[in-house]
């Protein structure tokens, strides 16, 4: 198996630093296969929702009204709607847009989670109270659910779903980072820096952070994923982007009555969620074995 | 643990003081209203704690759609969508622990890396699209089962149960993956013990070995996720009444959202959120009881 | 609907349909295309008879072949959504019908071609032109046993005219001066203006009778449980779930044949055809997506029927860009309807040039749709200065339909220049939103009426139901909007149907003209029905009548 790695000692197996390290990261590649194929399909999707305007056939909302609802083709791979647009196009713009919903709401979640779980772990006492409460309640709100009431009162649209999203994600990196940061907190080197007269600050930025940076990754893939469906059940039960933006979710739902008639128009955009969320949860589960082995069984 | 939670249930109401704020997109008239009958005209603090003291009583208020008792519609759904989680839990845990095992026992080999994928393909997929597929396969080109609707298994056993397998299905793949994959860390941990090696060397069949020694002590952590994953059915449930139009929580509260129904919004909230408590809990309290220092091996 | 012949006491058969005129040969041309064995047309109901002391009352509402047809069962359907509110005044579904006209029995009734039959009145005598009395059958009970009476039409006409009820079809009634008892069988409509369209009216919610100690007691609770005087009564209502509504014993003898409706809500329409397949539902609405695999689905009995409904976008006179007729002249032009036909409606329908439909009567032949001009578009929207473009917000409750036709709007109106950005909102919100004057654009669609000045009143006149210009501060009506108020209310003046369709196919050239509605296409009504169930008449307002119904054994 891989050599066991600490934690802090992972960090810099993802940093492309000298060649040594390179290969040290093909042979991780080669030992997880899945995972590393997995990881280069969402590299592959990523790509795509950058570079969608450059290959996309057709615009997304060019409405051709002498091919509605029509089957895959020549012309059209992945079939029209039935307003006339191409799917395929719609499924390309839609990755931009899935895939940047996924990464604002891991952001968000990353974002004001982190600080509150460092701050929590390290300065301890009541605000460690507080602020853990506050986690613990959100906690206890099946996510979906936050989520929905969430974007339903403040109003539906690209944006709030983000927040939503992201709020109902946030206390798992909370927590991650709260035990990161008691755990660093024992260290002894950490009572030495302070003895030295080195700032809180500083600590938790020199040394509680890298640690966790691999956990948090690890997380975030697996969040991605999460958020990327998310966006599309909301987008089905009618509170998320507003027409005629195209998510994955909303081509998925104007699909959903279609099923029988045309087929097309709701299993492209299926599989592209179930794509890049499998490739996510594979990807993830990877890392997870390959940064801290002890988890995952020999 | 039980103050954890009590201080959860108190703590925990962020979203109902921000729906109170909401209210003013109603139409004027229907806001003055609304206010004067909700008692929204008092201070922010007291409305809470009205709303606290009544829910306390079993008093949730009255649903602004249908003027029915919030308490009464809850009480009416919840034996629906707690038949329905039960059927998705039951068959994830029928499909999820034999995978994991399966997994765990062939690991590191082709075999367990096409089970997890497996796994992990029922996480992926959106429950909707699932559900709207299995519909069309089986109750609409097959005929074998009803396409929607409920009927309470207390009424009706088997007309109930066929009524539950498609969303119980839709509901439960998702739940495999976690399961699965749990099931199969529990048990590579296990069998890397030394009581297994013993047991191995003392001739005891495979079979027996797995199933009552490893399975056994494998299943706390199983179980203890099975609990906190709970939350996460429930979020699940909105989707799979909407689509197979169950008449459970899940839909109650989805048109409450809709409808700016906050009385009935708010309670189902509390409901779900007592309800992942009561996963956590059952968590918690499995783990006392099954803690693995106690059980000598 | 020639009033004037109503001067006889009784109702029979020939004056039924010497009253249908052209409505019933229009539309048994054009009903029941489609295969699968539809049930026979009905041509008017039976006589009425006056009651006879002692013995139990005749029901208002008969159905052919009454001796012939099985009793008991419950007839289960699947409808797309919950009832807005089962109280006739301010629920405000076009889909709450289904379930009023089993609960509520109306003060006389439009027949399956708009003809007016007796209800709850057994005879009716035209005094003069702005006075009507009615005669009400004795021994008619309300669900709670209290006695339908003189008092309880009075107070019905006088609950939607109480500004306090806020009825969403007061203005059908404004020119009902008031109600007069006689006694306690017999009352006196006094007009304060002629009103050619009082018993197409009076068919429909106005017409409902409510009981008056039950509707003040109850309050805003009426809604959710109503107390009608119909075959069937509320048994229960899970909102968003099922509605239960059994038969009610005291209303006949052998009368309604059902023992309960079982009304379940299924959301989505591909589920909703799927129960009827598997037989888990009798009755469905079949949505234009699934007509084609109905007509070809063997098993069940299929029902299509030109329909009063049309579909359009509610347009607000008094917000901007609105307001101004070039604007809405311009948007008009710039549409394809026929993509909107093709696209959304897969092809069910016709194009839309005007209000009336083919179901009608006033349906006029010689108005053609208008058609799509890009030029003729861009001009009128330079002429109301907006060459540089244009930008707006409409607001809609997302579903199936109307978000790709949104979105279609949209993407047309682009082409000349228009921006219009799609607001979605529940459908609470969007209502209350509009009528404060927050959206110039609402798109919602409306079901038609069973008479021409009823469509025509409620959504083209300033005072109209659905014209929510009349809620905005300071409105003042433009001197074409005022000129088409008076060629309205002249119409409806007017008995003779033939001077009547005169009027309305100019109104509905003014209407076409000066764009005061936004129309896309006619629709066509289609509902599927299991095997077993009998009795079913295709009703030219595309409401269903679920008490008529029976079940094979």
């Amino acid at each position: 198996m891989s050599e066991s790695t600490t934690l802090a000692q992972s960090a810099p197996a993802l940093a492309f630093a000298t060649k040594s390290k390179q290969r040290q990261l093909w042979n991780l590649a080669k030992r997880h296969r899945i995972g590393a194929a997995a990881f280069g399909g969402v590299i592959l999707v990523c790509l795509i929702a950058a570079t969608a305007p450059i290959i996309s056939p057709y615009d997304p909302l060019e409405q051709d009204y002498d091919s509605l609802l029509q089957g895959p083709s020549l012309s059209h791979p992945f079939g029209t709607d039935r307003v006339g647009r191409d799917i395929f196009a719609r499924v390309l713009y839609g990755t931009q847009i899935s895939v940047l919903v996924g990464l604002v709401a891991v952001g968000i979640s990353i974002v004001i989670g982190v600080p509150l779980g460092l701050l929590s772990g390290f300065v301890g006492g009541a605000l460690d109270n507080v602020i853990m409460r506050f986690m613990d309640a959100l906690i206890a709100f099946p996510r979906l659910i936050l989520a929905l009431a969430i974007v339903a009162v403040l109003s539906p649209g690209i944006v709030n779903v983000m927040i939503a999203v992201g709020i109902g994600s946030m206390p798992v990196y909370a927590r991650l980072m709260r035990s990161q940061a008691l755990a660093i907190r024992e260290n002894q080197y950490v009572e030495a820096a302070h003895s030295l007269g080195v700032s809180n600050v500083r600590v938790m930025y020199r040394h509680v952070l890298p640690n966790a940076v691999s956990p948090i990754i690890v997380q975030a893939t697996l969040g991605l994923g999460y958020a990327v469906l998310a966006e599309a059940s909301l987008s089905f039960l009618g509170v998320g982007v507003q027409p005629p933006t195209a998510t994955w979710g909303s081509i998925l739902n104007q699909g959903a009555p279609l099923l029988e008639q045309a087929w097309w128009v709701a299993f492209f955009p299926g599989l592209a969620i179930f794509i890049f969320v499998l490739c996510l949860n594979l990807a993830g589960d990877a890392l997870r074995d390959i940064l801290d082995p002890r988890l995952r069984g020999r | 643990m039980l103050t954890f939670s009590l201080t959860n249930v108190l703590g925990g109401d962020p979203l109902l003081a921000l729906m109170g704020e909401e209210d003013g997109r109603l139409a004027p008239e229907a806001e003055a209203l609304l206010r004067e009958e909700l008692g929204l005209n008092d201070p922010l603090p007291i409305q809470y704690l009205n709303w606290l003291f009544d829910a306390i009583r079993g008093d949730l208020g009255t649903s602004i759609q249908s003027g029915q008792p919030v308490t009464e519609a809850l009480l009416d759904r919840i034996p629906v969508t707690f038949q329905l989680g039960m059927t998705a839990w039951i068959f994830a845990i029928a499909f999820a622990i034999p995978l994991g095992m399966f997994a765990a026992i062939s690991r590191n080999t082709w075999k367990d890396q096409a089970a997890t994928a497996l796994a992990l393909a029922g996480v992926a997929t959106p429950s909707f699209w699932m559900g709207l597929m299995l519909i069309l396969v089986f109750a609409v080109w097959f005929r074998l089962l009803p396409p929607s609707g409920f009927v309470n298994l207390w009424d009706d056993p088997i007309d109930g149960a066929k009524h539950l397998v498609l969303p119980g299905i839709t509901l439960g793949v998702n739940l495999i993956g976690t399961v699965a994959r749990q099931t199969r860390s529990a048990m590579l941990e296990v069998l890397g013990q030394d009581y297994i090696r013993t047991a191995r060397a003392k001739g005891l069949l495979e079979r027996v070995v797995l199933t009552k020694h490893a399975l056994r002590n494998a299943m706390l952590p199983v179980v203890t996720v099975l609990g906190l994953q709970f939350a996460n059915l429930l979020g699940g449930t909105v989707i799979i009444e909407q689509v197979f139009a169950i008449p459970g929580v899940g839909r109650l509260a989805l048109g409450a959202v809709f409808a700016q129904d906050f009385p009935v919004v708010q309670g189902a909230v509390l409901l779900a959120a007592l309800a992942t408590l009561a996963g956590n809990l059952w968590a918690d309290i499995m783990y006392t009881i099954f803690d693995p220092r106690i059980r000598v091996s | 609907m020639d009033a004037r012949n109503w001067k006889s006491t009784r109702v029979s058969r020939r004056s039924a349909l010497r009253g249908a005129g052209i409505g019933l040969a229009g539309l048994s041309g054009a009903a029941l295309i489609g295969c699968g064995d539809s049930d026979e047309t009905s041509d008017g109901t039976a006589a009425a008879t006056t009651g006879t002391g002692g013995a139990a009352p005749a029901p208002s509402v008969t159905t052919p072949d009454a001796s012939a047809r099985t009793r008991g069962g419950t007839l289960k359907v699947a409808l797309g959504g919950d009832p807005t509110g089962l109280d006739p005044s301010t629920s405000r579904g076009g889909g709450d019908h289904h379930y009023l006209y089993s609960l509520f029995e109306n003060l006389v009734n439009n027949g399956p071609d708009f003809s007016t039959q007796p209800g709850v009145a057994t005879e009716w005598e035209v005094i003069d032109d702005l006075t009507i009395r009615f005669k009400i059958k004795e021994g008619l009970k309300f669900h709670d046993g209290s006695d339908l009476t003189a008092e309880d039409v009075q107070f019905t006409i006088d609950h939607h005219k109480n500004p306090e009820t806020q009825s969403y079809s007061a203005g059908q009634v404004t020119s009902v001066d008031n109600v007069e008892i006689v006694d306690d069988s017999n009352v006196v409509f006094h007009l304060n203006a002629v009103t050619a369209s009082l018993f197409a009216i009076l068919g429909d919610r106005n017409g409902m009778i409510l009981p008056k100690a039950a509707t003040l007691a109850a309050g805003k609770d009426f809604t959710n449980k109503p107390v009608g005087s119909g075959p069937f009564k509320l048994d229960s209502w899970a909102v968003d779930a099922n509605v239960q509504m059994v038969k009610n014993d005291a209303y006949a003898e052998d009368y309604p044949y059902l023992d309960a409706i079982d009304v379940q809500v299924v959301p989505n329409t591909s589920v909703q055809f799927a129960n009827l397949r598997t037989g888990d539902a009798d009755v469905i609405t079949v949505d234009p997506k699934d007509r084609a695999a109905a007509r070809t689905t063997d098993g069940i009995q299929l029902n299509e029927w030109v329909s009063t409904a049309y579909t359009q976008v509610n347009i607000n006179t008094a917000v901007a860009p609105i307001n101004d007729m070039r604007v809405r002249q311009a948007l008009t032009y710039s549409l394809n309807r026929q993509a909107i036909l093709d696209g959304i409606y897969f092809s069910e329908g016709e194009l839309a040039n005007g209000p009336m439909t083919k179901a009608s009567w006033a349906y006029n032949e010689n108005l053609a749709p208008i058609p799509e001009d890009l030029e003729k578009a861009k001009q009128f929207l330079d002429a109301a200065g907006y060459a540089d473009g244009l930008a707006f917000e409409l607001v809609i409750v997302a579903d199936e339909d109307r978000t790709p036709l949104s979105e279609m709007m949209k993407a047309q109106w682009a082409r000349i220049g228009v921006d219009c950005t799609i607001v979605a909102r529940s459908a609470e919100e969007a209502g209350a939103e509009y009528r404060a004057q927050k959206y110039p654009m609402f798109l919602t669609f409306f079901s038609g009426r069973a008479d021409p000045d009823m469509t025509i009143f409620e959504n083209f006149h300033t005072k109209g139901g659905f014209n929510r210009a009349q809620f905005a501060e300071n409105f003042t009506p433009s001197a074409e909007a005022l000129e088409l108020d008076a060629k309205i209310e002249a119409a409806r003046q007017v008995y003779d149907q033939a001077e009547r369709k005169v009027l309305y196919d100019d109104i509905q050239v003014q209407i076409a003209e000066q764009a005061f509605g936004i129309l896309f296409t006619h629709r066509t009504n289609a509902v599927a029905l299991s095997q077993r169930v009998e009795g079913f008449q295709p009703y030219g307002d595309g409401k269903y009548r679920f008490h008529e119904l029976s079940l094979k054994a």
